[in-house]
């Protein structure tokens, strides 16, 4: 017992059996990395990455200016400013809408408070930016990547659900609720 | 004088009186030195001023702050919701289990019941984040110690439970997916196979990453003896997880508080005997193999439907498509996430068997929609407070093992 303790000391044993992990391995060798700027991962279809605002299949923005999105925000990126649509008193939009990229935490937060699903997380990531104020992005801005990633947009709130509260949308040809 | 000269005249000894030479006598001090913070293995940036004598620790004195981000005090400034995406932020390596913890301290708080699927998930989540950062962990405190192979091979599982939450949250490390009252999303079908998958995988990876070390004459010699504490002395520094546990006591919230999904599943909790390194390295590798019997049990005990979300109108969001349609909903939407829910008046601590330590969230509550005062038991912080005490006469090189064998992170130490 005591000379096979010294024959593995002095053979340095445990330096063996590691290698012969290491070389296993060698047999089915398969690369884990990726090779980055050429090879990319393919992301999840939930996976949280820049913010965009989304508009319905016939071109209106979705947004309808609530600021829910600005008070649900843990670090104050958003800052919407509405108002009212010309000549349709109970309809808003946002006039200016400004989302600070530098202090996003890409929580989701703002995605899961609006009330109309007009914000979106895309699969985008690759934001570097040279300049940081590039980073302050406007809602033409946020509206072109919404665009570019949500090709397929949604039918408007209210022909999806009829039951839709009014005062959300404001849309005079719903048929009138029974009841 | 020239140079020579000055040293012949001062250390020349007249012989016939000895005693009246004036030798220089060797100055003996303690060596101060700055570890950190910017040392590599200080897992972040901590800074210690090691007081040494020859290589031997007299007396380390950690200087903790430079990550200091204020949390605390970020908390009061946002309702209840708005700070778990500040929790991901803690302890960075481990995010799921912050969010648990806070998560189960405010429904403490509120007094909510989560449904029974919603527990069960949490559960699973939190064994998979707990197998992430005991990986985690059994990489960098090997590379600490100069092996390099198994920070690859543990980084490579790893990867796989990452992924996994990239899938199941849509952020590897800062998740942010549990909400009070429950969860944010339900798993899916490919996401339960997934983890299934793994969990056939994963076993047998575990006995490669012993293999590695568990012979190894260098990782024997660095960690069995080393930063030793005596079961007393831990309990009375406040040490819990692993590093408690190492010393052979036998603590672990998840059996003695029952929360969660825990009661239901059968695990056994790892003791350690002598309260080194290498016992706490073994716990956390038996933790390992506990894990993957619990997330497995659950996954058979789950009930196939029901709500992960408690339904408590007035504190939990409501679901997305009941917003859409339902005027109340919608209310109550605008109402939460604008003013967050009425926090009755009180305090109240909540503890949480995080993968290193008790995790704990004390909440004091003034009323109305913002914590009052929010305070982080934060385990790294309270094993930091240790270090002194199990660093003394050991060598500066197992200093690094130290701070490794807490499994600390500067995140959530300096909040
Ligand atoms: S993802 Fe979070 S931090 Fe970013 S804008 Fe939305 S709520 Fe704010
Ligand atoms: S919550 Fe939605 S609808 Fe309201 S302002 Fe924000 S993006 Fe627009």
């Amino acid at each position: 017992m005591k000379f096979k303790a010294w024959l593995k000391t002095i053979i340095f044993y445990e330096i063996l059996i590691g290698m012969k992990a290491t070389l296993m391995h060698l047999l089915h060798y398969k690369p884990i990395t990726l090779q980055y700027p050429h090879e990319k991962r393919i992301l999840p279809d939930s996976y949280r990455g820049m913010l965009a605002l989304l508009r319905y299949d016939d071109g209106t923005e979705k947004c309808v200016g609530c600021d829910l999105c600005e008070a649900a925000c843990p670090s104050r990126v958003i800052k919407v400013i509405s108002a009212e649509v010309p000549d349709e008193p109970t309809k808003r939009f946002a006039k200016e809408y400004y989302m600070d990229m530098t202090r996003c935490l890409f929580c989701g937060l703002c995605v899961q408070a609006c009330p109309v699903d007009a914000l979106g997380m895309t699969r985008e990531y690759e934001w570097a930016v040279y300049d940081k104020r590039q980073l302050l992005l406007n809602k033409g801005q946020l509206l072109a990547i919404g665009d570019r990633s949500y090709p397929v947009r949604e039918k408007r709130l209210e022909l999806q659900h009829p039951n839709v509260a009014f005062f959300n949308v404001a849309f005079k040809h719903l048929p009138p609720k029974e009841s | 004088m020239k140079l020579e000269d000055q040293r012949t005249t001062v250390y020349k000894v007249d012989p016939e009186h000895p005693e009246s030479a004036t030798l220089p006598t060797l100055r003996t001090e303690e060596l101060l030195l700055n570890m950190g913070p910017q040392h590599p293995s200080t897992h972040g940036v901590l800074k210690v001023i090691l007081e040494l004598e020859g290589e031997r620790i007299v007396k380390a004195t950690p200087v903790m702050g430079f990550l200091h981000r204020g949390v605390e005090k970020l908390a009061e400034d946002g309702t209840y919701h708005q700070f778990i995406p500040h929790t991901d932020r803690l302890d960075y390596v481990c995010a799921m289990y912050n969010n648990f913890a806070y998560c189960r301290a405010v429904e403490k708080l509120m007094n909510i019941t989560v449904p029974e699927r919603a527990e069960y998930l949490r559960t699973i989540v939190a064994e998979v984040q707990r197998i992430i950062g005991h990986q985690f962990w059994l990489g960098t405190q090997a590379l600490d110690i100069g092996a390099m192979t198994v920070f690859f091979y543990t980084f490579r599982d790893r990867e796989i439970l990452l992924d996994w939450f990239d899938e199941l949250c849509g952020a590897r490390l800062t998740t942010s997916w549990y909400r009070i009252g429950g969860v944010e999303r339900d798993f899916t079908p490919s996401l339960i196979e997934k983890l299934r998958r793994f969990l056939d995988y994963f076993p047998p990876k575990i006995d490669e990453y012993v293999v590695f070390l568990e012979k190894n004459r260098i990782w024997l010699a660095r960690t069995k003896g080393v930063a030793v504490i005596s079961a007393e002395d831990a309990i009375s520094f406040g040490l819990s997880g692993p590093t408690l546990r190492g010393s052979g006591v036998d603590y672990d919230l998840r059996k003695y508080d029952g929360y969660a999904a825990y009661p239901r599943c059968e695990f056994s909790v790892p003791v350690g005997k002598n309260g080194d390194t290498y016992d706490r390295y073994w716990i956390r590798v038996q933790e390992m193999r506990e894990s993957v019997k619990i997330v497995r049990q659950c996954l058979d005990q789950m009930p196939a439907e029901g709500p992960i979300m408690a339904d408590v109108p007035s504190v939990t969001l409501p679901p997305k498509e009941r917003v859409f349609t339902n005027l109340d909903s919608m209310i109550q939407q605008f109402k939460l996430f604008s003013q967050g829910f009425d926090a009755p008046r009180g305090e109240i601590y909540c503890g949480t068997e995080a993968h290193k330590g008790e995790l704990g969230f004390y909440i004091v509550s003034a009323g109305g929609g913002k914590p009052y005062r929010l305070k982080i038991r934060a385990p790294s912080f309270i094993h930091m407070g240790a270090f002194d005490h199990m660093s003394r006469g050991y060598m500066i090189a197992d200093a690094v093992t130290i701070f490794g064998t807490y499994d600390i992170v500067m995140g959530e130490c300096d909040r």
